[in-house]
């Protein structure tokens, strides 16, 4: 059902939607509201107004993102501009946009053409430039990407930061830690890069993902120190495995961690519904609906943290702006004796966007 | 007197400094007269223009060892003249001293004319403007921009862009670059300044031949130490900041810009994907503008105040013009400074660089002789 309404919008988004993607029913009624159906249909009528002028020798870069640009910009997407120059440099293969302008009018064969104009389609309809090209970055690696694997926000920078100062600070290089909810491996895998001799161990409750991670671990050759489990983070706040991908086993149940990391799905659910058709049509929906206040996951880990933390221990959490208060108040409430909430860190745009957690007894 | 005595028997013997400068000279009288005020300056210990110099250590030593060639010439002359036997000894040991002399005296005028010079620097920022002439100054951005890419590539340096603004019709608005390499500061300073072009625009269907002007200005990078930044002193704007942020919005934007509270500078970065990749590059830019302006601001010393007129003269000075239509470059601080084969100068080769060491040698006169003038 889902794949038929999705190759009715686009035929080209669609194949390089995934098996596992999660898209819930009641998605599909918000689907109408921002994804008219006349968005092929008028790319087709562009399309066939410039195709004289398309077909003579203008096929330079140049006037390939003018030509792009105006079409973006005329069906509402997001950062016309930047839209078709990424894409542009991923069909030749270019990692930085300026290098572009050195080579602005060389001319695209036709296989570059046809990439081109497939990878516009999908941009037409709305799927993330990260998507389409396949990769971002995050802090100094390059991650690979895929719907409808969460893409890493540039906020979730800052964490790495964070949780690198806390590692140094325990003088220990053999110190536990987990990452909950590793998505395309962002956190673990730049900790992996930017300090060389911890280990991580990480969890996902989609198996895709931890495939996805376990590619962009091997990719930056990080897989040696990283162990990866394919579990769940129950609402019990006890973490079920479904299956790992190394033989070397970890017990949930027994064994303490000096740092949890995590970036939790934060955002309330009916909130979810609300956000751009970048993410609400191609992410995955469970890496970012955090119930109905948006403290349903953030609770589950406080639990699990609560006994799996060494003392001294910290837990490190990117949350939604409005949650320390909160945070705050339920440990007040349920672990005072347990956990402290020690500290709250601001992101770029000055929002309350971090806590850390100790754990004192 | 007897000090001055022996000084004026060794012009005689060889002439001083101004040979490493080609066809320049400097009178070796005031070279000597400049010497003699730094020695005294040195024994006296009395705090004068010269402090700054006097605290290096290779400094101190040469002064060190002037004074103790001088102190034996002069015991030599006075045995020379007690000692009829000794007169032809003595003179062969007088020359011995006087060689090194000239050595000790050399070595101090390089370290010295080096120190003003400027620091060494291997990391600098390069920018490029357009000014007047609308998109043809923009068209020759552009042709700048290439002729120095190519030279970086030439000179074996690395060099990368870090922000690059397009006009429409293809030039360039301003781009600046990143470039590191061993005394790169020092090669690419001679290039600050206005550069003219003239010539018919690809834009001009009637033929005529317009002049515009483009502005290139080089900042050294300083290194931590030189600048610190109180990072309580700096606000940063990214794209991100209205809106609920975080897992609420998806865009490509990495963009950030950096505000310093106290002198109201502002950088801005957007080349990477990644946003702590721009907000390091938005502080190193940051850092090489607040350096720049601590080097142009007022201090005491001669010194100083020559480096810092040093600094303003060449980001207004018009510096060279490049004439199309005469197949022509001449750059404006050489008295011969006119090249022919215009194309081959753009290919940023060779003949810019030998351009560039004519131009050292002259910065490096010009220096003395006002150092001089000034004592």
């Amino acid at each position: 059902m889902l794949r038929h309404w999705l190759k009715y919008v686009s035929r080209h988004s669609s194949y390089l939607l995934t098996s596992t993607s999660i898209i819930k029913s009641s998605k599909i009624c918000f689907f109408f509201q921002d994804i008219p159906f006349r968005i092929p249909l008028a790319f087709m009528r562009i399309y066939s107004n410039n195709n004289k002028k398309y077909e003579k020798e203008n096929v330079t870069i140049i006037n390939m993102i003018k030509y792009w640009h105006q079409i973006f910009e005329k069906e509402k997407i997001i950062e016309p501009k930047k839209s078709i120059e990424h894409i542009i440099a991923h069909v030749l293969g270019i990692s930085r946009l300026t290098d572009l302008s050195n080579i602005s009018t060389m001319k695209l064969n036709r296989e570059q053409l046809q990439k081109l104009e497939g990878l516009c389609q999908c941009r037409l309809s709305r799927m993330p430039v990260q998507y389409i090209i396949g990769e971002w970055d995050f802090r100094h690696i390059t991650l690979k990407l895929e719907p409808p694997i969460f893409i890493p926000r540039p906020e979730t920078e800052i964490i790495v930061d964070i949780s690198l100062k806390r590692i140094v600070s325990f003088k220990n290089d053999k110190c536990n830690i987990l990452e909950i909810g590793c998505g395309s491996g962002a956190i673990c895998l730049s900790l992996l890069h930017s300090h060389k001799n911890i280990n991580i161990t990480a969890i996902d409750a989609n198996s895709h993902a931890c495939e996805l991670t376990m590619r962009n671990a091997q990719d930056l050759q990080l897989q040696d120190r990283l162990i990866l489990f394919n579990a769940i983070l129950k609402n019990d706040g006890l973490i079920e495995k479904k299956k790992n991908f190394f033989k070397d086993s970890i017990n949930f149940y027994n064994d303490k961690f000096e740092i949890i990391v995590s970036n939790p799905p934060y955002i309330p659910t009916e909130t979810v519904f609300k956000l751009q058709p970048e993410i609400k049509l191609y992410e995955d929906v469970k890496a970012l609906d955090g119930g109905h206040d948006g403290l349903k996951l953030i609770l589950s880990i406080l639990k699990y943290a609560s006994e799996a933390l060494k003392i001294g221990g910290f837990l490190i959490l990117e949350v939604d702006f409005n949650h320390p208060e909160r945070i705050e108040f339920f440990i007040k409430q349920n672990y005072v004796n347990k956990l402290k909430l020690e500290y709250v860190h601001k992101d770029f745009a000055n929002k309350d966007r971090f806590v850390e957690i100790l754990k004192i007894g | 007197m007897k000090l001055l005595k022996i000084q004026d028997l060794r012009f005689n013997i060889q002439s001083l400094k101004s040979m490493a400068i080609r066809n320049l000279q400097v009178p070796k009288t005031d070279v000597n007269k400049f010497l003699n005020k730094l020695t005294n300056a040195y024994i006296s210990e009395e705090s004068t223009c010269f402090q700054e110099v006097l605290n290096f250590a290779s400094v101190k030593n040469l002064l060190d060892e002037r004074i103790q060639i001088v102190e034996n010439m002069e015991n030599l002359v006075t045995l020379m003249e007690e000692d009829e036997e000794l007169k032809k000894l003595g003179k062969e040991e007088t020359l011995v001293y006087e060689n090194r002399l000239i050595q000790v005296d050399n070595e101090l005028i390089d370290l010295i004319v080096d120190y003003l010079d400027g620091d060494q620097y291997s990391d600098i920022i390069l920018e490029i403007s357009a000014g007047v002439g609308g998109q043809e100054s923009m068209l020759f951005v552009k042709d700048l921009f290439e002729m120095y890419l190519k030279h970086m590539s030439y000179l074996g340096y690395t060099s990368e862009i870090i922000q690059l603004d397009e006009s429409s019709i293809g030039g360039i608005r301003n781009v600046s670059m990143m470039i590191s390499g061993k005394d790169c500061y020092t090669k690419l300073i001679h290039e600050a300044g206005i550069h003219r072009v003239q010539r018919v625009p690809t834009t001009e269907k009637s033929g005529r031949v317009h002049t515009s002007v483009v502005s290139v200005v080089v900042l050294p990078q300083p290194n931590d130490i030189q600048i610190t930044i109180n990072p309580n002193d700096l606000k940063i704007d990214t794209m991100r900041a209205t809106g609920a942020g975080g897992q609420h919005v998806n865009t490509t934007d990495s963009a950030v810009r950096i505000t310093h509270l106290p002198s109201g500078v502002t950088t801005e970065c957007q080349i990477y994907r990644s946003q702590i990749k721009n907000r390091k590059l938005a502080i190193i830019k940051l850092r090489t503008k607040l350096y720049d302006l601590q080097f142009n601001k007022e201090q005491k010393s001669i010194i100083s105040m020559r480096k810092e007129q040093m600094g303003k003269r060449e980001r207004n000075e018009k510096i060279r013009t490049y004439n199309f239509t005469q197949d022509r470059i001449t750059d404006h601080r050489l008295s011969d400074g006119s090249l022919h084969n215009l194309k081959n100068f753009l290919l940023g080769g060779k003949a810019l660089d030998e351009l560039h060491q004519r131009l050292d040698e002259l910065s490096k006169y010009k220096l003395l002789v006002e150092l001089i003038a000034k004592v």
